[in-house]
């Protein structure tokens, strides 16, 4: 029977050993992100568009991707934050270009930024997303009519905008960080560099909040 | 006692071998992070069962246990082998059946300029391998 002993106890050592070095791994990964800093890179970059308050000391950095399900669904709960707050946060949008065609909407998204219709476009991209991003037939060459629709848009510039490598530079920027980070899937939000785990309109509302008043 | 009975230090020591991989690649998985591609799940596949086996071997010595776990792992070996010809570049990835995620030549780790995933998932395999032939080689 000493055998058996043994077989136990080994067992139960490894499996101690195993949850004593994940959280050890967990706890040093906290810190380490903690301790980057949450105002600078490899939260926020020259590049990324910033909306909100841009002075202000809550900062909410969301990965997105414009072929994400998720982030259109999402999106709606982050302009509702944002309005509530818009004078106690600012929000950064980084990209997680997952799909076949995000690189595409991303830079569409770039240009629409030089033409300060960021926002609008963003709308346009998400609402016809099922449409232009459809899993069997991807089309994103449709976006280009539906943002006709967009009101004071200089179509022609954007279009010359558009191919401007300076896109792929800032998105490869985001790829870089995205990994440093970690950021796999969409939409991720840290704010001050917390990650917000309670994916949620309440979680992020939550987490938003307990930054402004923390102090 | 059954002469065919592997001696219970080799299964013990295929049962830490088959425990630590197990912890191993869950830990690389679960809690690093690193997204498994399609090749690491099949060795996985063939893994996670022997460590049932060879725990249940120690408890109630069999003297089949070379029957049961020799088939798990000939293939899991099959697929290691397969997977590190990749890694060396040997067999081009074109050929492999990693249809979306992660690319199977991924290298996640690379501990002295040869120690990657899949190579920690090979010296796990053999060892088993040759522990369970050769001691079974000589009961019989």
């Amino acid at each position: 029977m000493k055998n058996k002993k043994i077989v136990f106890i080994s067992l139960i050592l490894l499996l101690a050993g195993f949850f004593a070095i994940s959280s050890f791994y967990k706890q040093s990964k906290v810190e380490e992100l903690s301790s980057m800093s949450s105002t600078g890179a490899p939260f926020i970059r020259d590049h990324s568009p910033v909306f909100g308050n841009k002075d202000s000391k809550v900062t909410v950095v969301e990965w997105l991707d414009p072929e994400c399900g998720s982030c259109r669904a999402f999106h709606p709960a982050v302009k509702k934050v944002l309005n509530e707050y818009k004078d106690e946060i600012k929000l950064v949008i980084r990209y997680v270009p997952n799909h076949t065609n995000s690189e595409y909407m991303i830079k569409i998204l770039g240009a629409a930024g030089k033409q300060n219709l960021y926002n609008e476009v963003l709308e346009v991209i998400y609402y016809y997303q099922p449409v232009w991003a459809d899993h069997k037939n991807p089309k994103p060459k449709l976006i280009w009519s539906y943002l006709e629709n967009v009101k004071g848009l200089d179509i022609a510039q954007l279009k010359e905008d558009f191919n401007d490598p300076i896109y792929i530079d800032q998105l490869n920027l985001d790829r870089i960080d995205g990994q440093t980070l970690k950021v796999r899937a969409t939409p991720e939000f840290f704010v001050n560099g917390k990650l917000l785990e309670d994916f949620s309109y309440k979680g992020l509302l939550n987490l938003v909040e307990s930054e402004i008043y923390k102090n | 006692m059954n002469p065919k009975l592997l001696p219970s230090n080799i299964v013990f020591f295929c049962f830490l071998i088959a425990s630590i991989a197990t912890l191993g690649s869950l830990f690389f998985s679960e809690v690093m992070d690193f997204v498994p591609c399609s090749m690491c799940w099949y060795q996985r596949i063939f893994m996670y069962p022997l460590v049932l086996i060879f725990l249940m071997a120690l408890l109630y010595p069999d003297d089949k246990l070379f029957k049961y776990a020799m088939p798990l792992v000939l293939i899991g070996l099959f697929f290691s082998i397969y997977h590190n010809l990749l890694m060396f570049g040997i067999i081009p990835e074109s050929i492999v059946p990693c249809v979306q995620g992660v690319p199977c030549s991924t290298e996640y780790i690379n501990w002295f300029g040869f120690i990657t995933i899949p190579f920690l998932s090979l010296i796990a395999y053999v060892s088993i391998f040759l522990a369970l032939y050769i001691s079974n080689k000589k009961v019989s």
